[in-house]
C-alpha cells in the first residue's frame, strides 16, 4: 500500500514535474524576448544617437554634462580651435544659434567654438578653463567675455556652477572652491542612481539636450520694451576687490589658462547705456571696468573694452544684442583674433 | 485628463481593477458610472461650466424617453431640430445667431460625438428599434462612456449594451496582451510618429513661399499627404489607444480605421477611414435620405442618380461637422463631391463596360494604383480646406502662380499613387507572411520584440525627453 501510494506520489509529482517544466518555457521566451528587444533598442537608441546627435552651435539652456563630455572629448581631436566663454551675450540670447557672434564667425571659416552659457559667470569659466586644461585640449586662443553684472556680490546666481558644468567639474575643484561655489552635487543614492542610468542610456544622459533640440527651448518669454528700472540692481557699483567672487573666479580663469600656455582674448560686454543710463553711468562703474581690464591685462589677456561701444539700438535690453549688435560684435571680434569678418550689413 | 496619458492609463487601470472584481452586471455599471462622473470632473468642476453639457444629455434622454412612449411624427421631427439648434448654438456654428450663443464657456470635450451617440438614442426610440427600454444608468455611461468620450469612436447603443451584459466581453491573457499591444502602438503612433509628419508639414508650409518656384510646387505637392499620414497617426493612434483601454474595462469598441490607404474609391475609402462617422452619416443621414427620394421619385431609372444626391447631402453634412467656418463647407462640398462624382463614375462604367468587365478592369493593379493615387490625393487635396484658412490658401496660390498650382496637383496625385502602392505591397507581403502556419510562433516572438522596442522609444520619447503632450487634432471636435 505504502510502495502504492509512494510510486503514485513519485508519478504525480514527476507528472507536476514535467508540467513545470513544459509550463517554464511558456514564460521564460517570452519574457527573454522582451528583455532582449529593450536591450536592443536602447542599444540602439544610444547609437543612433551617439552618431546622429549634432555638434550644436550652442550650448542647450539645460545642457548635460554627457553633451558636455562629447563636445569636450570632439574639441580634442580637432585641429586647435578659438573658444569662446561667456554668458548669454555671447550665447546669443534671444536669437536663433546661428545668429550669435560665434557662429557668424564660424559660419565665415573661423575654427570656432562657442563654449559659452546662457546663464555664464566667473566661476563657470573657471571651471571650463579647467576642464579644457585637465583634457589636454590646446586652444588656438580662449576668448573671455567679461560681464559687469556677474560681479553682484548680492546674486548668488553668479557664485552658481551649471549642474552640467559641476557634474565634470567636480573632481578638479579645490576644497576652497567647494566651500565658495554652490551647484557642486554632494552625491548620495540618488547621484549613484542617475550615473548608472546616464551609464545605461545615452538618451537619458543627454535628455536636456535632445529635448531642446527638438521641442525648443521653454524659456523664451522676453520683455518685448524693457524699461530702466527693470534692471535695477543687477549692476553692483560698490568697488571691485579681489575678495568679489566674480574676481577670484575671473582672476583664475586667466592664470588656469596662462599657466597651461593658451593665448587669452577677453572683451567687456557691450552694455545698453542709453537704456542703464540713471545706473550706471556713474564714476564707480567706470572704475569697476578700469579695475576687470587691469586684472585681465595683469593676467597676460588681450583685453578689448566695449563696454560703451554700441548704439541703444542695438540691444533687446540691458545687454542682449540683436542680431544686428551681434554681426557687430562678430566684426569687433574677427579683428581682434585676425579672423575674416563677417557682412554687418543683414541685406548682404 | 490628457488622452492618451499616462493619467488616463493609470486611472483606467484602477476602473479595471474594480470592474473586473466585480461579478455583476449592475456593479460594472456602476464603476463605469462614478468612473464617467470623475473623468468629466478631470476637465472641470466648474458647475456652471458642466451646465450646458449636462442640460444637452438631460434633453436627449427627456427626448428619448418620450418618444419611446409617443410616436408621433411631428414630434419627433420638433425633438429633433430642437437638439439640432441647441447643439449647433452650443458649438457656436458660425451660421447661427450670435444671439443664441451662451456668454461664457463651458465644457464641450466630446460634445459632437456625445451628440451622435444621442441623437442615434433619439431617432432608434422614435423607430422602435432600440433593444430595450434606455435606463438613465445606461444612458450616462452610453453617452460619456471615458474611454470614448473625447473623440470617438462611436458606438452604436446595442453593440455598447452588449458590453453590459451579465456576459461582458472576456478578458484572456491573450486578449490582454493583445489590448496592451494596441495601447503601445497607440502611443507610438500619437507620441513619435504623428509629430514627425506634423514638424515635416510645418517645414513644407513654410517652404511654399515667393522666391524659389521650383522648391514652392515641391513643398506644395507633398504637404497635403503629408498632413494625411499626419492626422492619420493621430487619430488612428488615438482609436488604439482607447480600443486597447477599453478592452481591460470588459468594452469593445469598434475599429474606426481599415488600412484606408488601399482604398481604390472614394466610396470604398469611407468605409476604410473614420469608419464609424461614416457608418452613422449613412445610417441616419444617407438611407434614411435615399428611401425618402426613392418613394417620391419611384422610377428605376433615377434610382441610382439618387443614391449619387444622397451621398453628395451625407458627406456635405459630415465635411461640415469638421468645423464651424466657411471653410468646413467648402470642405463639405469637396467631400460631398469626391463621393457623388465615384458614385456617378460607378454607374456609367457599369452602363458602358457591364458589371463583369468594369470588375475586370478594377482588378488590373495599374489602374488599381490610379484610383488609389487619385482617391487619396483627392481626400488630401480636400483636407486643405480641414487645416488651412483662406488666407494661407491665398498666399500659397500666389507663390505658386498658375503653372505651379496644376504642377502641384499633378505631382500630388501620382506621387500618393505611388505611395499607396507602395505601401500596399508593404501591408500584402506582411499579411501573407503572418498567414503562414510556420510562421505563426515566430511570428508572436517577433510581436512582442516590436512592441517591447516600441514601448521602450514611447517611454523613451515621454518620459525621458518629456515631450509636450500630443495634441489629438479631433479632440475640439
Amino acid at each position: 500500500m505504502t510502495h502504492g501510494a509512494d510510486a503514485r506520489s513519485v508519478s504525480v509529482d514527476a507528472m507536476h514535474g514535467e508540467a513545470a517544466a513544459a509550463r517554464a518555457p511558456r514564460w521564460i521566451a517570452p519574457l527573454l524576448v522582451c528583455v532582449l528587444a529593450i536591450v536592443a533598442t536602447v542599444a540602439l537608441e544610444n547609437a543612433v544617437l551617439a552618431r546622429a546627435f549634432p555638434h550644436l552651435l550652442r550650448f542647450t539652456t539645460d545642457f548635460s554634462p554627457a553633451y558636455l563630455a562629447r563636445e569636450l572629448a570632439y574639441v580634442r581631436t580637432q585641429p586647435p580651435q578659438t573658444i569662446f566663454f561667456g554668458d548669454s551675450v555671447t550665447w546669443g540670447y534671444r536669437l536663433p544659434p546661428a545668429q550669435n557672434a560665434v557662429s557668424l564667425l564660424e559660419a565665415r571659416g573661423c575654427a570656432c567654438v562657442n563654449f559659452s552659457l546662457k546663464a555664464g559667470s566667473p566661476p563657470n569659466s573657471y571651471a571650463l578653463a579647467r576642464l579644457l586644461v585637465a583634457d589636454g585640449i590646446r586652444p588656438r586662443a580662449v576668448v573671455v567675455e567679461i560681464n559687469q553684472k556677474a560681479f553682484n556680490a548680492a546674486d548668488d546666481t553668479y557664485q552658481t556652477l551649471h549642474p552640467g558644468i559641476a557634474a565634470l567639474a567636480a573632481p578638479l575643484l579645490t576644497p576652497g572652491d567647494r566651500a565658495t561655489l554652490r551647484g557642486i552635487p554632494a552625491g548620495g543614492p540618488r547621484a549613484q542612481l542617475e550615473h548608472a542610468l546616464d551609464a545605461v542610456s545615452l538618451l537619458y544622459a543627454m535628455r536636456s539636450d535632445v529635448r531642446e533640440t527638438l521641442y525648443g527651448d521653454a524659456d523664451t518669454v522676453a520683455v518685448p520694451h524693457p524699461t530702466a528700472d527693470l534692471f535695477e540692481g543687477t549692476y553692483d557699483l560698490s568697488p571691485l576687490t579681489p575678495n568679489n567672487v566674480g574676481v577670484r573666479y575671473l582672476d583664475a580663469t586667466f592664470r588656469t589658462l596662462r599657466a597651461a600656455h593658451v593665448p587669452v582674448v577677453a572683451f567687456m560686454t557691450p552694455t545698453n547705456h542709453a537704456l542703464l543710463h540713471e545706473y550706471i553711468d556713474a564714476p564707480q562703474y567706470r572704475a569697476n571696468v578700469r579695475y576687470l581690464v587691469a586684472l585681465a591685462r595683469r593676467d597676460g589677456a588681450r583685453v578689448y573694452d566695449w563696454d560703451d561701444a554700441f548704439p541703444g539700438r542695438l540691444f533687446f535690453d540691458n545687454a542682449h544684442l540683436t542680431a544686428e549688435g551681434q554681426r557687430r560684435l562678430a566684426a569687433l571680434l574677427a579683428h581682434a583674433l585676425g579672423e575674416p569678418a563677417p557682412a554687418l550689413s543683414s541685406s548682404k | 485628463m490628457n488622452v492618451p496619458s499616462y493619467a488616463f492609463l493609470a486611472f483606467a487601470a484602477v476602473v479595471a481593477l474594480a470592474i473586473n472584481l466585480s461579478a455583476k452586471a449592475w456593479r460594472r455599471q456602476a464603476v463605469l458610472l462614478v468612473a464617467n462622473l470623475l473623468f468629466v470632473l478631470t476637465f472641470t468642476r466648474d458647475p456652471r461650466q458642466l451646465a450646458p453639457f449636462a442640460l444637452l444629455l438631460a434633453a436627449g434622454y427627456g427626448c428619448t424617453k418620450l418618444l419611446e412612449r409617443r410616436k408621433s411624427r411631428a414630434l419627433f421631427a420638433v425633438l429633433v431640430v430642437a437638439l439640432i439648434v441647441a447643439f449647433c448654438a452650443l458649438k457656436r456654428y458660425t451660421f447661427v445667431p450670435s444671439g443664441l450663443f451662451l456668454p461664457f464657456a463651458y465644457f464641450t470635450v466630446g460634445m459632437s460625438y456625445v451628440f451622435f451617440r444621442l441623437l442615434h438614442l433619439v431617432i432608434d426610440a422614435y423607430q422602435d428599434a432600440l433593444p430595450e427600454r434606455v435606463g438613465a444608468v445606461a444612458y450616462v455611461n452610453y453617452t460619456l462612456n471615458f474611454t470614448s468620450l473625447v473623440s470617438g469612436p462611436i458606438q452604436f447603443y446595442r453593440d455598447y449594451r452588449r458590453n453590459e451584459s451579465e456576459r461582458p466581453p472576456a478578458l484572456t491573457g491573450e486578449i490582454a496582451a493583445y489590448a496592451l499591444g494596441r495601447i503601445v502602438m497607440g502611443f507610438f503612433k500619437v507620441s513619435i510618429v504623428s509629430p514627425l509628419f506634423g514638424r515635416a508639414q510645418s517645414a513644407l508650409v513654410a517652404a511654399i513661399a515667393p522666391g524659389d518656384p521650383s522648391r514652392a510646387v515641391l513643398a506644395a505637392a507633398i504637404v497635403p499627404g503629408v498632413f494625411l499620414l499626419y492626422l492619420y497617426f493621430n487619430f488612428s493612434g488615438y482609436t488604439d489607444f482607447v480600443i486597447g483601454t477599453a478592452r481591460f474595462l470588459r468594452l469593445e469598441l469598434p475599429e474606426n480605421f481599415e488600412r484606408p490607404f488601399i482604398a481604390t474609391g472614394f466610396i470604398d475609402f469611407w468605409g476604410r477611414w473614420h469608419i464609424t462617422l461614416a457608418n452613422w452619416v449613412k445610417t441616419y443621414v444617407y438611407s434614411p435620405l435615399l428611401l425618402a427620394m426613392m418613394r417620391r421619385y419611384p422610377s428605376p431609372r433615377v434610382e441610382p442618380l439618387l443614391g449619387v444626391i444622397a451621398y453628395f447631402v451625407a458627406f456635405f453634412f459630415v465635411g461640415v461637422w469638421h468645423g464651424q467656418t466657411s471653410m468646413f463647407l467648402f470642405l463639405g462640398v469637396l467631400l460631398g463631391l469626391g463621393v457623388s462624382v465615384n458614385k456617378l463614375y460607378q454607374i456609367l462604367m457599369v452602363r458602358r463596360l457591364g458589371r463583369a468587365r468594369y470588375r475586370t478592369l478594377c482588378a488590373n493593379p495599374l489602374y488599381a494604383a490610379c484610383s488609389r493615387g487619385a482617391t487619396l490625393g483627392y481626400f488630401a487635396f480636400a483636407s486643405l480646406w480641414f487645416w488651412s484658412s483662406w488666407t494661407q490658401l491665398g498666399a500659397f496660390a500666389r507663390a505658386l502662380g498658375p503653372a505651379g498650382l496644376v504642377l502641384a496637383f499633378v505631382l500630388l496625385f501620382a506621387e500618393t499613387a505611388v505611395a499607396t502602392t507602395a505601401w500596399k505591397a508593404l501591408d500584402d507581403a506582411v499579411r501573407a507572411l503572418a498567414a503562414q502556419p510556420q510562421a505563426r510562433t515566430p511570428g508572436r516572438y517577433a510581436r512582442l520584440a516590436a512592441y517591447s522596442a516600441l514601448a521602450v522609444l514611447v517611454v523613451s520619447v515621454t518620459v525621458v525627453l518629456n515631450a509636450p503632450a500630443p495634441h489629438i487634432v479631433y479632440r475640439g471636435f
